[in-house]
């Protein structure tokens, strides 16, 4: 056996300190009696004149020294040579997402999980070595590799909980990929399992461990909140609210809408359990300002009690038709609600001042810089068509796509399209046997929709279809009305045409230096927390809502299992499943020992 | 009438008699049976006429009948010598209510009833010190019932205090009443030299001997705990004690087994032994215990 640090064999030094106090003898209060004879079993002594007296048998120095050599020996940290095995790599998932801000446990979900989390550190040893992911709308790395508890407890005591929706995902797969080809590796995920992303996922051999935190409760949450124009009554706008209700009681509560300050409307809300109910609120248009919608109920999870939504601008939409001459497609774009229209035989301008410019069968000499609509161009910037294809029978379409939004392709029938290859970011949207017929992408903050074929070659003007299909296009090629996002996405937006540095104020009153790309577009991906975002580039601002505005967060019944893909389950551990070490325990018996020593030692004088 | 004891204790204890087992051989003449013959009215034998007999203690009738002459014989009444050794040592000055004074009391009340019944009282205060030695030859001899006020002045004006050898202050005693009668002793018996030695030697004197040992409640029941040096009151020895609440009941069983052992030598000599708390009411002492202990009835 050795010893790491001999030097602190010099503590045995206090050793005959301990053993003089007893050779030192204790004063002693006089009491007259009036015979010894009595006394006689119970004398300890003869009297001696000297302060010192003969050491005797005693229990007490005994235990004492026994202690101190103990502690001594503990203090030289003794160790035995021998061949240490290699230590595990433990891969610690901590859900930091919204839900886990509920109250349901005490402190919070958050609170317990790190607890649990904080145990799994301790239990760990000196060889092993561990990673702390935080995994909320993104995935972050916020303990590389380490043995060190210190740096993993530090890190653990500075995660808060996020506003974001679960995404355990991105998480999981970077566990996967970390403990791959590792012998001792263990995964251990401390969540409540509302993520619902993982049906994708194939267990296959990670060791994951489930530790599930929370219990559920009773939570009525904000799920959507927008702001459209008030589709009967032109000088009002409308706010669309639901409210969720997660739990198995039938909840009520009141809601009331804010705009700024000043209070909208308060209504009761009933919601059956396990049930939404819409709201719809109508405000005249005013100034610019943010709606604020409240629920006022005291819930397990108050995240979602909240949500925001700017005001609309009073502002049309201007579009630029370049066209030589289609009712159709003209007569469906000013049908479209506050959108003003310009029509041209030809683009004079690559810049025109307009928020997106229809090309319908025109190929300008200079493409135009902003967002376009082409129709049936014979050549863009961005590819070439390579031929004509006759009678293209449409086979699939996504309607998932906000393009094609309650649009219907089942009746429409096309004489003849261009066929092209189209580059990585455009992505197909209506697709025949050979090529893609409607196509939409974004590159560089430029938005395009390219439809192949001419609509005067199909029936697609005749369908309800595509007149939807043309107001859904001006507003997807209208990015810049979209103020609202959800936390965790990114928040781009075109701000001009050069470099600008940008100073975004977050919700809780920081702010962020950045600035916008080349080309003028601003992306800002630190939208974690819910609430009003402003951008101050210039003179000008601009604000932003990130709202959570998510059904799996708000219900909180915390899982007790989680499906991974098609066949893995893991079942929730209730408790940390460590191997603790034991010196504690033995410090505290010692420090029981030590105290039980001092009562002794009163018992018998006392 | 004294502070010593209540007069209502007094009555009482007028109507005790002290019980003696044996005759007195005391030479002077009382109210108890001695097993010498003289003048009474207690009739004891015949004897036959020796010449020079008193001719008025001749009994005619029998002279009638038999025709002999026959001295007709009485018993003799002596009085009992009642000797009451009284510990004074300063040992009996310890305790909340000091075992000294209890001690005068009950040797004021066995006085007190000795007096009553005619018999002769000494009380003797061992160690003597020397401003009480003319106290202590007052105590001596004192006789009848009117002398009983001197009796319990005298006893009231004793003092605790020295160092005594118990043994030898019996043995001293025993010597100097050589006429057995009756003895008390009133001690705490806590003499490191023993007390048998001193107790036999009455003992061979044929005394009847009461022991009354008397312990104050510090002494059954100490309340000093901890590290403790204890002094002697009498040699001023100092000792080192620890002692805790829970040797208590050693301790007490360390004085039972004390007195137990007292007690065990005196029953096997034909003494009898009473054990007092001096804060204990006297008359559940002098009234009940030594009742029914034999001491008077």
């Amino acid at each position: 056996m050795n010893f790491l640090t001999p030097e602190s064999l010099a503590f045995a030094a206090t050793l005959p300190v301990v053993v003089i106090f007893y050779l030192l003898k204790r004063r002693r209060v006089a009491r007259l009696v009036s015979s010894t004879i009595l006394w006689q079993r119970f004398l300890n002594e003869t009297q001696a004149s000297s302060p010192f007296q003969k050491l005797r048998h005693n229990w007490l120095l005994i235990i004492q020294l026994i202690l101190l050599v103990l502690a001594v020996f503990a203090l030289t940290r003794p160790y035995f040579a021998g061949k240490l095995e290699g230590g595990r790599f433990i891969v610690a998932i901590l859900d930091v997402s919204a839900s886990m801000q509920a109250t349901d446990v005490s402190p919070s979900r958050l609170g317990q999980a790190k607890a649990a989390l904080a145990k799994l550190i301790d239990s760990m040893y000196d060889n092993d070595r561990m990673v702390l992911l935080l995994a909320g709308a993104v995935t972050e790395v916020r303990q590389s590799p380490t043995s060190s508890k210190p740096a993993l407890r530090s890190a653990l005591g500075q995660v808060r909980a996020t506003d974001s929706p679960t995404r355990l995902l991105d998480a999981i797969k970077l566990a996967q990929n970390l403990t791959r080809n590792r012998v001792k590796a263990e995964v251990h995920l401390f969540s409540d399992g509302a993520s619902p992303d993982l049906d994708d996922f194939e267990l296959q051999d990670l060791d994951l461990a489930y530790h599930r935190v929370g219990e559920g409760g009773d939570n009525l949450g904000i799920v959507s909140l927008e702001v459209r124009p008030h589709p009967e009554q032109p000088g009002q706008q409308a706010v669309f609210a639901t409210v969720a209700n997660a739990s198995t009681n039938p909840l009520v509560s009141d809601v009331s809408l804010f705009f700024g300050e000043r209070l909208v409307g308060n209504r009761r809300v009933s919601v059956s359990a396990t049930n939404t109910a819409s709201l719809v609120f109508v405000a005249s248009y005013g100034t610019n300002g943010v709606f604020r919608l409240l629920l006022k109920n005291n819930d397990a999870l108050a995240v979602d009690n909240t949500a925001t939504a700017l005001s609309l601008a009073r502002r049309d939409t201007q579009a630029l038709l370049v066209t030589k001459g289609n009712q159709f497609l003209e007569r469906a774009l000013r049908s479209v609600p506050k959108l003003n229209l310009a029509v041209a035989p030809n683009l004079a301008d690559p810049a025109p001042p307009v928020d997106f410019v229809v090309l319908d069968g025109v190929a300008p000499t200079t493409w135009p810089s902003g967002n376009v609509l082409a129709i049936h161009t014979q050549s863009t910037n961005w590819f070439r068509p390579s031929g004509p294809i006759d009678g293209p029978l449409i086979v699939d379409w996504k309607s998932s796509h906000p393009l094609l939004r309650y649009v219907n392709f089942d009746n429409v029938q096309v004489a003849k399209s261009l066929a092209a290859k189209l580059p990585a970011w455009f992505a197909p949207l209506v697709e025949s046997p050979s090529a893609p017929l409607v196509a939409a992408g974004e590159n560089d903050g430029q938005r395009a929709v390219w439809i192949g074929f001419n609509p005067l070659d199909s029936t697609w003007p005749l369908r309800v279809s595509f007149p939807i299909f043309v107001a859904n296009a001006a507003a997807w090629l209208n990015p810049a009305a979209r103020t609202g996002i959800l936390v965790g996405e990114p928040f781009h937006v075109r701000l001009g045409n050069t470099e600008t540095p940008v100073t975004i104020q977050l919700p809780d009153g920081s702010t962020r230096e950045t600035k916008t790309t080349a080309s003028g577009e601003l992306v800002f991906g630190e939208t974690g927390q819910q609430g009003v975002y402003t951008a101050s580039f210039g003179t000008n601002t601009l604000r932003f809502c990130v709202n959570l505005l998510d059904r799996d967060e708000s219900r909180i019944r915390s899982r007790e299992s989680l499906q991974m893909g098609e066949y893995g389950t893991v079942e929730a551990s209730v408790a940390v499943s460590a191997d603790k070490e034991a010196w504690r325990w033995f410090a505290m018996l010692c420090l029981v020992f030590v105290l039980f020593e001092w009562w002794f030692y009163h018992r018998r004088t006392a | 009438m004294t502070a010593l004891i209540s007069p209502e204790l007094l009555n009482r204890l007028e109507q005790l008699q002290l019980l003696a087992r044996r005759r007195s051989k005391s030479t002077a003449k009382g109210e108890r049976r001695s097993g010498a013959q003289g003048q009474s009215v207690e009739f004891a034998d015949y004897r036959n006429y020796v010449p020079g007999d008193d001719l008025r203690r001749i009994d005619w009738n029998i002279y009638g009948r038999l025709d002999r002459l026959f001295l007709k014989l009485y018993e003799e009444e002596r009085e009992l010598p009642v000797t009451i050794f009284l510990d004074a040592s300063e040992s009996m000055s310890f305790g909340q209510m000091p075992k000294f004074d209890f001690g005068r009391q009950v040797a004021a009340a066995v006085g007190y009833v000795a007096l009553c019944g005619f018999d002769r009282v000494t009380v003797e205060p061992f160690p003597l010190g020397d401003d009480q030695a003319a106290l202590a030859g007052e105590l001596r001899w004192v006789r009848g019932r009117r002398s009983s006020f001197r009796f319990f002045e005298n006893l009231a004006r004793l003092k605790a205090g020295g160092v005594v050898d118990f043994n030898q202050a019996l043995r001293r005693g025993a010597m100097k009443h050589r006429s057995p009668g009756v003895s008390i002793v009133l001690s705490d018996f806590l003499d490191p030299a023993g007390y048998e030695e001193g107790l036999k030697s009455l003992a061979h004197r044929g005394s009847e001997i009461h022991a009354v040992q008397i312990l104050s409640p510090e002494e059954l029941e100490p309340t000093a705990y901890g590290d403790l040096k204890v002094i002697d009151s009498e040699s001023g020895a100092e000792q080192e004690v620890t002692f805790g609440k829970y040797r208590l009941k050693a301790y007490r069983d360390t004085v039972q087994n004390y007195c137990q052992r007292l007690q065990e030598f005196c029953r096997a000599r034909g003494m009898r032994y009473e054990l007092a708390r001096s804060d204990m009411v006297i008359d559940d002492l002098l009234l009940k215990a030594m009742r029914t202990g034999g001491m008077w009835r």
